[in-house]
């Protein structure tokens, strides 16, 4: 009798405390400072971009927000430090698709789960890439690149700046048909410099870079994007083709680890909603050349897990050509 | 010209002269403090630009970068611990000055060397500007990889007396390079199934721990010496001391705004080839090492006057040159310029204002330093046991706020104890982390290199590549020779 009287009060009172739990605690967060992790280094395009919403962020929660730069490997480590933090919501970051979903598919080493360790909040970025050929080329249209590859199989060097650029030229590889011969840069800026000292023939590089291929008498050949270039109305969209390339484009997209409170989640995507209706943030954005994009909540959940199976269908067929390893 | 002087009146309105000082006090306020290099002191005070003009902003940051620059040699000079890799070469002479009372003339001469080199390497970007900027796109993975070569050479010149030492130290710093993923496939290597090992080993810890906690492990040897204030605790130069010093400065202001030049460079090669060219042009060689002015006096020209160098390739063609290079221009960015061959037409007085800036930067952190050399010089009059815990503290603060990880905190840990063991056992310790810093940059050079020319032989075909591949072939060559005939002499010496 005592037991089933002490397991009673017992089940009252987890029933008690689990009702209770999301009502008191919900409007006690955040009161203490948030910690934002940036899984690269100071003056890097994400942290730029953490850099100018956090502090709308900031304002908006009345708590102060501390920017944390964890660089290294490719933003790996930084984002398994989000997905390992306390879920107690006051360590949240930012991460770029589409590096985090190449990295869960192609790295074998690497222990995240996409689908399991974070949640996806939002994003005000989605940078586009496009492909760049010297204006004076034989292979300066994307029409005649395509027929140079045809005829000359591999034939042209193609610098490319990163993990995202190598899938999206494996996109086009497999919608023409033709072999591309790439060689990798460290860095955006590393290509655009190859580019103009003449060291490799044509380039796959962020929208972002346009004005210094122009200034080096390259010019785009084909836009990434849903706007025609302005300056280059002839290069053809990735889009018109057929080639759905948005999955590649370069958002920075907020996280939280994944067993935070739903309160939590759901207090940042309406601040974070808020923040998007500030006119300032999308001027900013814009100056440092972001095409800005806002997304938030489940759009942006259903996105990023979309661009995850389209990435992982063009890497499986293409390995060789995106893991440069094998 | 004429826009240099236009940028002058801008540059010294008494708003953009008061944030240019305050840039120049943070920059080296914070350039002392371990761990935090130019880089992150300038990413991290962006935001305070915001509300300012931009070309106040800009001179601003400008002054944070030489203030940081400067204040990492503050600390290679006294307590052996440099922040950023510009300042390794600055230890080897530097602290030895230090230690026999000298850390006046150290910390002067590096003061003087780096206005001469940031003026001389601001008048070689104002007259000449564009017209250079061809020069740099012209090394391609084939040029950087053969002058990563060039610079390995020069680090034979540090290996000190033993060239098996020296060896063993380089091929160390080789292997910790291959730590980390490949720079081109991705491939992970040598991380022990570690995860903080798969982003490579962080350069800041390592070197904190391998120079500066291995030299706090010599001192807690003797926790009662005190360096007595010596007779020789003076901040002026010998007489002798005189000409191979300012020789040092002119030449390292030439070289290193040439290395500006040449995208992916950064600054420890200017500093490398500067400190081995003085040692090899010097009458007294053997006193490189032990406190020659001139081996800080090089360095720390060409590390400054590489900045001016650097500013062409970003101010004409919208491509950074280095970390900090790349930062700035994060900086002109936010508030809406892209640098790039229009920047000089549609902001003529931002380019102006910011290159005469670098003037009026140079002489503020001249007037600082020279008064200020004295006092800092002081510090390292403080008794060890005292010394000991505060640099101890420093550096596991600057360690860890490196990377924002314990794991940066082992590294220094484990390194300086490593470094210990090397000073007990003779081996030279800058090869180490020159050649660690050097191996990343060479090696992507070179995959991407033979993927170009479809093969090692074809980078040959680049006449600046080859042209650099013998000089390096030439340096390894005299050395050796230079190490047998020293050897020969010395037994023939035994002998006698």
């Amino acid at each position: 009798m005592m037991k089933k009287i002490v397991l009673c009060i017992l089940f009252l009172a987890l029933v008690l405390s689990l009702c209770s739990t999301p009502s008191i605690a919900a409007p006690a967060w955040p009161t203490k400072t948030i910690t934002w992790i940036v899984p690269f280094s100071a003056g890097g395009n994400a942290d730029n971009i953490s850099r100018i919403i956090a502090p709308y962020f900031s304002k908006e929660l009345g708590v102060a927000i501390n920017i944390v730069n964890q660089p290294g490997a490719a933003g790996e480590i930084g984002t398994m430090a989000i997905a390992e933090a306390d879920p107690d919501g006051y360590t949240i970051g930012v991460i770029n698709a589409p590096d985090i979903q190449i990295s869960c598919i192609v790295n074998d080493a690497y222990d995240l789960d996409f689908f399991k360790d974070l949640n996806y909040l939002a994003t005000y970025t989605a940078t586009p890439i496009s492909f760049y050929a010297p204006q004076k080329s034989e292979w300066n249209t994307l029409e005649k690149f395509v027929k140079y590859h045809k005829e000359h199989p591999g034939g042209l060097l193609f610098g490319e700046g990163g993990i995202g650029h190598r899938v999206l030229m494996a996109t086009v590889m497999d919608y023409f048909g033709i072999q591309i011969s790439s060689v990798n840069f460290n860095s955006v800026a590393d290509v655009v410099a190859a580019a103009l000292g003449g060291h490799i023939d044509a380039a796959g590089a962020g929208n972002q870079v346009i004005s210094q291929f122009v200034s080096g008498g390259w010019a785009p050949i084909a836009w990434g994007g849903t706007e025609k270039c302005k300056d280059f109305p002839d290069a053809p969209l990735f889009a018109d083709m057929g080639l759905f390339t948005d999955f590649l484009n370069v958002m920075t997209v907020l996280l939280t680890p994944k067993d935070v409170p739903a309160y939590v989640n759901e207090r940042l995507i309406e601040v974070a909603n808020k923040v998007s209706r500030i006119p300032e943030v999308r001027t900013q954005l814009e100056a440092i050349n972001c095409v800005y994009y806002f997304t938030s909540g489940a759009d942006m959940d259903k996105k990023m897990k979309d661009y995850y199976s389209q990435i992982q269908t063009i890497s499986e067929k293409y390995k060789s050509a995106i893991v440069l390893n094998n | 010209m004429w826009g240099l002087l236009n940028g002058l009146t801008i540059a010294i309105t008494p708003t953009n002269l008061f944030y240019c000082l305050i840039g120049c006090l943070v920059g080296q306020l914070v350039g002392v403090l371990p761990g935090i290099g130019p880089v992150q002191a300038t990413a991290l005070l962006i935001p305070l630009s915001y509300g300012l003009e931009p070309t106040t902003a800009i001179i601003m940051l400008c002054g944070i970068y030489y203030g940081a620059m400067y204040g990492g040699t503050i600390t290679s000079v006294l307590i052996n611990t440099p922040g950023e890799t510009a300042s390794v070469i600055t230890c080897l002479d530097g602290y030895p000055l230090a230690q026999q009372g000298r850390a006046g003339v150290a910390l002067k001469v590096a003061a003087i060397g780096s206005f001469v080199g940031g003026v001389i390497s601001t008048l070689a970007l104002a007259l000449l500007g564009p017209s250079v900027a061809d020069f740099a796109l012209k090394f391609g993975p084939s040029e950087q990889f053969a002058l990563m070569v060039f610079g390995m050479s020069m680090v034979i010149g540090l290996m000190g007396k033993s060239f098996i030492r020296g060896l063993v130290s380089l091929s160390f710093g080789l292997s910790l390079a291959l730590v980390g993923m490949d720079p081109i496939s991705g491939a992970i290597r040598y991380s022990f199934g570690i995860n903080d090992l798969v982003g490579g080993i962080e350069m800041v810890p390592l070197c904190m721990g391998l120079f500066g906690l291995s030299e706090l492990l010599v001192l807690v040897e003797d926790l009662n010496v005190t360096h007595k204030a010596s007779a020789l605790n003076s901040s002026t130069l010998k007489k002798e001391e005189l000409r191979p010093t300012t020789m040092a400065i002119i030449r390292g202001s030439f070289l290193g705004f040439f290395v500006g030049l040449i995208p992916g460079t950064g600054s420890a090669i200017p500093a490398l080839i500067s400190y081995s060219m003085e040692k090899s042009l010097s009458k007294h060689p053997d006193q490189f090492g032990k406190g020659a002015p001139e081996g800080v006096a090089g360095p720390e020209t060409a590390n400054n006057s590489y900045v001016g160098g650097a500013m062409i390739p970003l101010f004409t063609l919208g491509i950074p040159c280095s970390p900090t290079i790349a930062i700035l221009m994060g900086a002109f960015m936010m508030h809406g310029m892209i640098p790039g061959p229009t920047l000089f037409i549609t902001n003529p007085d931002v380019i102006w204002g910011t290159i005469a800036s670098m003037f009026v930067g140079n002489v503020i952190l001249l007037i600082l330093n020279m008064p200020l050399a004295a006092a800092w010089a002081k510090l390292a009059d403080i008794p060890n046991k005292m010394l000991c815990p505060a640099v101890l503290v420093i550096s596991l603060i600057g360690a860890y706020s490196d990377s924002n990880s314990m794991f940066g905190v082992g590294v220094m840990l484990v390194a300086g104890v490593i470094g210990y063991v090397c000073k007990k056992l003779d081996i030279p310790l800058a090869p180490i982390i020159l050649v660690f810093v050097l191996t990343d940059k060479m090696e992507q050079n070179l995959l991407q290199s033979i993927k170009i020319h479809s093969g090692v032989l074809g980078i040959l075909t680049s006449p600046i590549a080859l042209g650099l591949l013998v000089g390096a072939a030439a340096v390894i060559a005299g050395s050796l020779i230079m190490e047998i005939k020293n050897k020969k002499s010395s037994l023939l010496e035994g002998d006698e």
